[in-house]
């Protein structure tokens, strides 16, 4: 039987037909079957190009609005930002961009205070935050280090914040005092005073304080980078202290340390004008 | 690197030229080397040779739609047989088929016939008696032994056609070798009862 199956194919095809069963004719037929289908594609086209190029007017309509829409709220975000509140930044972002000026943001080229277009990439939000720093009437000084520790006067101010959590407290202490005081509550992981030393301002995004201290305390991340901050700001020796008018006519100060402008970190302090105090802007740093 | 040059198409390496060649004269050599071959395996599936063109007509044209997706990661023989294969099991499982078989089989009894179309292919001696038997076979054992003796392909070449493993591919070679042999014992046996 072996035998017979090796010459299967002469006899199966000796039973099946001795003629040749694919012919010319259905050569042709697949031929024709191919022509018609390729014509198909270009008879859809040409049969359907109105619906095809109102659709993709409609898209680049579309692409064109949107885009407008993604430039115009991101600027108004930043505005909001400017002005002691950002609603797109949540504290976790905050915190974590605290003293790390490699961080995405739109903060992030605060720390260029003082210095003009640094970077062709950067994008217009950054532009915007530039225009501050590049008003005349700036009120700029620099002060010599180390920030922390603080001297008894601060550090009697911070002990009084601290139990009665008034603003008010702060009066008469100047920005890079102000911001002293924060990072030695930072350092003392008191946070409820830290929250104190926030500008609340209505317009802004402010967390309450249950959601600032359960996000604070239930982050192991954001300690380790506290740790590291303090270390890199307790070894800065020099800061720059930029008081400048708003746009909106709200005083605001910026302090900026660092050694290359890669490196320059940032920290923001709003005055509050119905108490009287320069207060921390939330976020205060990127 | 070969360029294209139309020449003889039985003799061009089919595998070397995709890509190269345009697509409508690779369809034109995919015709001239597997035209004949597919529309023969495609009939021992349907037994139509009506069916078994179109099925051939449709195969080609699939190659020519999907040539562009074709990476070569098998060679354009076992790509396009097992097109075909897939072809007449898709139209074997259609209920058109299976009513087809049904009706042929309710007429031919009505008749009093009890003839199938494969015993149309009368046998003129015992190879073709064998022939005609591996028709009757089921299916999953006829395709192997048609791809195997009929189609003088490999066991990986199978496996790749039919998806399986190359295991099952002897297997089943096996058990359709032991199929044929008991179908030609038995009927040799009514042979030899009827002229006793």
């Amino acid at each position: 039987m072996d035998n017979q199956l090796k010459n299967l194919n002469k006899s199966l095809n000796r039973l099946m037909s001795t003629e040749e069963r694919f012919t010319e004719k259905q050569k042709q037929n697949i031929r024709t079957t191919i022509a018609k289908k390729r014509s198909k594609r270009f008879v859809f086209v040409f049969s359907h190009w109105k619906p095809i190029l109102r659709t993709a007017v409609c898209l680049f309509l579309f692409i064109g609005v949107a885009r407008v829409a993604i430039d115009h709220f991101s600027t108004e975000s930043l505005s909001s930002s400017e002005s002691g509140g950002n609603e797109n930044t949540t504290l976790r972002s905050a915190e974590d961009h605290n003293g790390d000026s490699g961080s995405v943001g739109p903060n992030k080229t605060m720390p260029a205070l003082g210095e003009e277009g640094q970077n062709d990439t950067e994008d217009r939000p950054q532009k915007d935050d530039f225009s501050i720093a590049e008003k005349s009437d700036a009120d700029q000084q620099t002060i010599s280090g180390p920030l922390l520790p603080i001297d008894e006067r601060l550090e009697s101010v911070y002990e009084q914040l601290k139990t009665n959590k008034d603003q008010q407290t702060l009066i008469g202490l100047e920005p890079f005092e102000v911001m002293q005081i924060y990072y030695h509550a930072e350092q003392q992981e008191d946070h409820e005073t830290k929250y104190v030393m926030y500008f609340h301002d209505p317009a802004g995004s402010m967390p309450s304080k249950q959601v600032y201290l359960d996000e604070i305390t239930q982050d192991p991340t954001l300690r380790e980078n506290t740790v590291m901050k303090l270390q890199q700001i307790q070894e800065t020796e020099a800061f720059n202290q930029v008081i400048q008018e708003t746009p909106q006519n709200r005083k605001e100060a910026y302090i900026t340390w660092g050694e290359t402008l890669e490196n320059t970190k940032h920290f923001r302090l709003v005055f509050d004008e119905s108490k009287g105090v320069w207060t921390v802007s939330w976020p205060p740093s990127q | 690197m070969e360029e294209y040059q139309p020449k003889n198409r039985s003799k061009i390496q089919i595998d070397n030229v995709i890509g190269r060649y345009p697509k409508d004269e690779i369809i034109e050599i995919m015709m001239d080397q597997f035209g004949e071959k597919l529309t023969r395996l495609a009939y021992t599936y349907v037994k139509d040779w009506g069916k078994a063109e179109d099925i051939v007509q449709e195969t080609f044209v699939a190659c020519y739609t999907k040539l562009d997706t074709f990476r070569g990661e098998s060679s354009v023989k076992t790509w396009i047989y097992r097109i075909t294969i897939n072809r007449c099991h898709d139209y074997k499982r259609t209920w058109s088929f299976r009513n087809l078989q049904f009706t042929d089989k309710i007429s031919r009894w009505m008749k009093g016939e009890t003839h199938t179309p494969e015993a149309d292919l009368i046998a003129k001696d015992e190879s073709e008696a064998l022939a005609k038997q591996v028709l009757t076979l089921p299916l999953k054992y006829r395709e192997v032994l048609l791809l195997y003796y009929f189609e003088e392909l490999s066991i990986q070449e199978i496996s790749l056609m039919l998806l399986t493993n190359e295991s099952t591919v002897k297997t089943r070679l096996h058990r359709g070798r032991q199929l044929l042999k008991e179908l030609i014992s038995s009927e040799r046996s009514i042979g030899d009862g009827q002229s006793t």
